[in-house]
């Protein structure tokens, strides 16, 4: 009951930052020179053919009152009209936004998984010549430009081994190098506190009382270590999610997936507002969802975190 | 048991279904931008057109030196009377759209009536405003009626090589014609799935040339370079409009697998002017001085080796209305100064040269004229902006220079000149140009029924354009095609007039 009250107080209090979101978007795009009609009849057009377009997708009404009606609209769930597709825009978002989850979820695994191993192995070997190596690698990874990187994974695996099909998303095999490439820039990010917080863990007394006790280390490691670090990391699961989100739409676009990514980038481009408003405004509301999730999942990880307003 | 069988049946069917892609009846294309709404009215997109230009049939065709022909058109002949105003379509009778509907005359008038109407918002609307009336005769015969005479109707105005079936949009509406595409092409449509790839396949009951290719799947490549890989791994077989860059960068180094073909486009490459009084480009000495301070030959080997033919006039040197002379300002700084100095600027000015971001040739040539006119004084710099904003930038008269790229309809080069015409909408785009001499001839060659004379016509209002400056032409473009070697695409399609990618049914496996 309590955690109900608290789920729909947080939900309550996402709707100023949603508002907003939508609000700074719909201010940039619109602030931003070029204009949807011009650049879909180019130069072509005369300003007569402009103003019919233009009043036809109510582009000719004042700024507020398009926000204003834009917003009217969403409340009721119509997404509006894409410019550039011609076709409702929460059609043009489901067609794509599987594979944009796909690619963010399987990127998010691989580093989650990655990053853990390695931070762990990186503890508890502490100061070896492995743990060096896993700083080296994290480090390295981190520092190439996703779009670069996806590049030479292509030029490698799918042009000189040709292990892989240069022709988008076409089954599992083409699904790995995508989800590398993000997974491997993530890693550092998941791997790095996991060694910080393992070494504070591995120090504590209760671990060297299970050791005494003859609990075998793995299980000491699995049991104990690892569930005292998990509040760290579902933090930074939720922190990352925009930034998982925001390279796959470089990797989507290098790779030829037609996820999000490239409608969010052609439609940019095209100006087409309402698509690029929607596509925001899902970001915007996935990313407070992982928050939210992540806030609830702490208290089942660690049982003295309670949520506001339970027992102490 | 019975498992057994069916799992034995289903991988049999898996290796057929394999052996029948093994077998090479499928062709790849690579685009590079997704095809946003396969709409012949409204698209804006080439891509679209690539598309659509299989699905549906045109309504006249050109051979390969550019004359209109009826051969693979819906038309069995067409005329023109003596005047230019009247233009009448004979339409082959046994054609049939992908849904079974016979294609008639009144396909062919609703067809021009959608490009008429103003609310459709067809780009090319402008083209069919001077339709007075279409009048049909029977069911297979149409004639379209101007209101005055225009010689190049048929090159701007041929419905944008779509003939459209009037019943299935009646009943379907527009957006569900760009959901389900249907034509009398040699291709139907089979599918889009967004962001991924269009399926077309071979139409067996085609009229005419049937298609020995029988899927045609396009891909979208929105990263060159993957779209590259991908020609080169053959996960495509052919990539329209391939940059020069990259088309020279295979063609060097020989890369396996692939055949080279290279054409000259209907296109020029040039620097428009903002020739408003308030600008200092407003002075034909100004213009004149840029003109001969440019080294066009650094340009072309700087940004496409020889991938390029320098320009003289605008019309390209293929195309018989081509006036070879044509001031083309060969490179003279002395000379240059000297115009500067008279028409009152001996130490330069300060302006900028404008290039939209995403197109690497123009900007890098924006770079290298700013080198080159800082040699005479003028110092230019360089702003780059993302298309949309330089649309909006340029269309307005805020860029004193800019680095235009113009592709003109086919055969009538009227496209490229007719900017020039002080009434025409495009004027103010380019800058503004008037010369009273320019107008009268560009009104004379739409009324000059007589192509040789016309062409003499064109040489005359080039030469005039070019003293003045109107707009300076740097070249015109060569286009390079790298493709699948096994495929065999005929030697008549390598043409402006033509194009391989409009005649996939001609094309074959070796």
């Amino acid at each position: 009951m309590k955690k109900g009250r608290y789920v729909l107080k947080r939900l309550v209090r996402t709707i100023p930052i949603v508002i907003g979101v939508t609000l700074v978007t719909f201010l940039i795009l619109h602030l931003t020179p070029g204009d949807p009609v011009r650049i879909m009849l180019g130069p072509y057009a005369t300003p007569e053919n402009i103003a019919i377009l233009r009043a036809q997708y109510g582009l000719d009404q004042p700024l507020p009152v398009q926000y204003l009606t834009w917003l009217g609209n969403i409340a009721r769930g119509d997404f509006g009209t894409s410019i550039r597709y011609n076709r409702p825009v929460t059609e043009l978002i489901s067609d794509r936004i599987g594979i944009t989850v796909l690619l963010t979820l399987s990127g998010l695994f691989i580093s989650v998984t990655l990053g853990s191993i390695l931070g762990i192995l990186a503890a508890l070997k502490q100061n070896s010549w492995l743990d060096y190596l896993c700083t080296f690698q994290a480090m390295f990874w981190i520092s190439i430009p996703g779009f670069w990187l996806a590049i030479i994974f292509l030029y490698i695996f799918g042009l000189q081994l040709r292990w892989v099909p240069i022709a988008g998303l076409t089954g599992f095999v083409s699904l790995i190098l995508p989800a590398l490439t993000i997974g491997l820039q993530e890693e550092a990010w998941f791997a790095r506190p996991m060694r910080a917080e393992m070494l504070g863990v591995l120090n504590e007394g209760y671990i060297k009382a299970a050791r005494a006790k003859g609990v075998r280390y793995f299980q000491v490691v699995v049991k104990h270590a690892l569930r005292n670090v998990m509040v760290p990391m579902i933090t930074m699961l939720a922190l990352r999610l925009p930034w998982v989100i925001a390279g796959s739409v470089v990797v989507e676009v290098v790779f030829a997936w037609g996820g999000m990514g490239s409608l969010l980038v052609n439609s940019v481009l095209a100006r087409d507002y309402p698509v690029v408003q929607g596509v925001l405004l899902i970001i915007a509301l996935s990313v407070v969802a992982a928050n939210l999730f992540a806030d609830l999942v702490y208290s089942l990880v660690d049982p003295r975190i309670r949520v506001e307003g339970g027992k102490k | 048991m019975k498992r057994i069988i069916c799992l034995v049946l289903m991988l049999g069917l898996v290796f057929g279904f394999s052996g029948l892609v093994m077998a090479q009846t499928s062709v790849g294309i690579a685009l590079q931008v997704e095809p946003s709404k396969l709409n012949p009215i409204t698209y804006q997109d080439t891509e679209t057109g690539f598309v659509l230009g299989s699905i549906c049939d045109p309504l006249v065709t050109l051979d390969e030196e550019g004359e209109f022909i009826a051969d693979d058109s819906v038309v069995e002949s067409f005329s023109v009377d003596e005047t230019g105003s009247e233009y009448t379509f004979v339409i082959r009778e046994g054609i049939t759209f992908h849904n079974g509907d016979p294609l008639t005359a009144h396909d062919v008038k609703f067809t021009f009536e959608a490009f008429m109407d103003e609310e459709l918002g067809s780009p090319h609307h402008r083209y069919y405003t001077g339709i007075e009336s279409l009048e049909m005769e029977g069911d297979y015969v149409l004639t379209v009626v101007l209101s005055e005479p225009n010689v190049t109707f048929l090159t701007m105005s041929r419905l944008r090589n779509h003939v459209l079936p009037k019943d299935y949009i009646e009943e379907v509406g527009w957006e569900g014609y760009e959901r389900n595409p249907i034509g009398s092409g040699p291709f139907k449509f089979v599918e889009h799935s967004p962001g991924n790839r269009i399926v077309l396949e071979k139409f067996d009951d085609y009229w005419g040339k049937k298609a020995e290719i029988d899927e045609i799947v396009f891909r979208f490549y929105p990263e060159l370079s993957t779209a590259i890989m991908a020609l080169e791994t053959g996960a495509v077989d052919f990539m329209p409009e391939m940059p020069a860059e990259e088309f020279m960068d295979l063609q060097d180094r020989g890369a396996p697998g692939l055949s080279f073909e290279t054409y000259q486009k209907f296109e020029d490459h040039r620097i428009c002017f903002n020739k408003r009084e308030d600008s200092e480009f407003s002075d034909v000495r100004v213009r004149q001085a840029v003109a001969y301070a440019i080294d066009i030959n650094e340009l072309i080997a700087l940004t496409r080796g020889d991938m390029a033919i320098p320009a003289r006039g605008r019309i390209p040197s293929f195309h018989p209305a081509y006036a070879e002379n044509a001031n083309a300002y060969d490179v003279d700084l002395d000379k240059a100064r000297e115009l500067l100095a008279e028409a009152g600027y001996p130490d330069g000015f300060k302006t900028a040269i404008y290039a939209p971001a995403g197109y690497r040739e123009r900007v890098q040539e924006a770079q290298q004229i700013q080198q080159q006119l800082a040699q005479i004084g003028i110092q230019a710099e360089v702003v780059t902006l993302e298309w949309g904003t330089y649309l909006d930038v340029t269309a307005e008269g805020e860029a004193p220079m800019f680095r235009e790229r113009w592709s003109a309809g086919v055969p009538e080069p009227i496209g490229f000149v007719e900017s020039w015409h002080s009434e025409s909408s495009w004027n103010p785009i380019f800058g503004t140009y008037e010369n009273p001499d320019v107008d009268a001839l560009l009104d004379e060659i739409m009324q000059t029924v007589d192509s040789q004379k016309r062409w003499e016509l064109y040489r005359e209002l080039q030469e005039i354009a070019m003293d003045d400056v109107a707009d300076y032409p740097l070249y015109w473009p060569l286009i390079g095609e790298a493709f699948n070697e096994d495929l065999y695409i005929p030697d008549n399609l390598w043409n402006a007039f033509r194009r391989p990618i409009y005649y996939i049914n001609y094309w074959s496996y070796q």
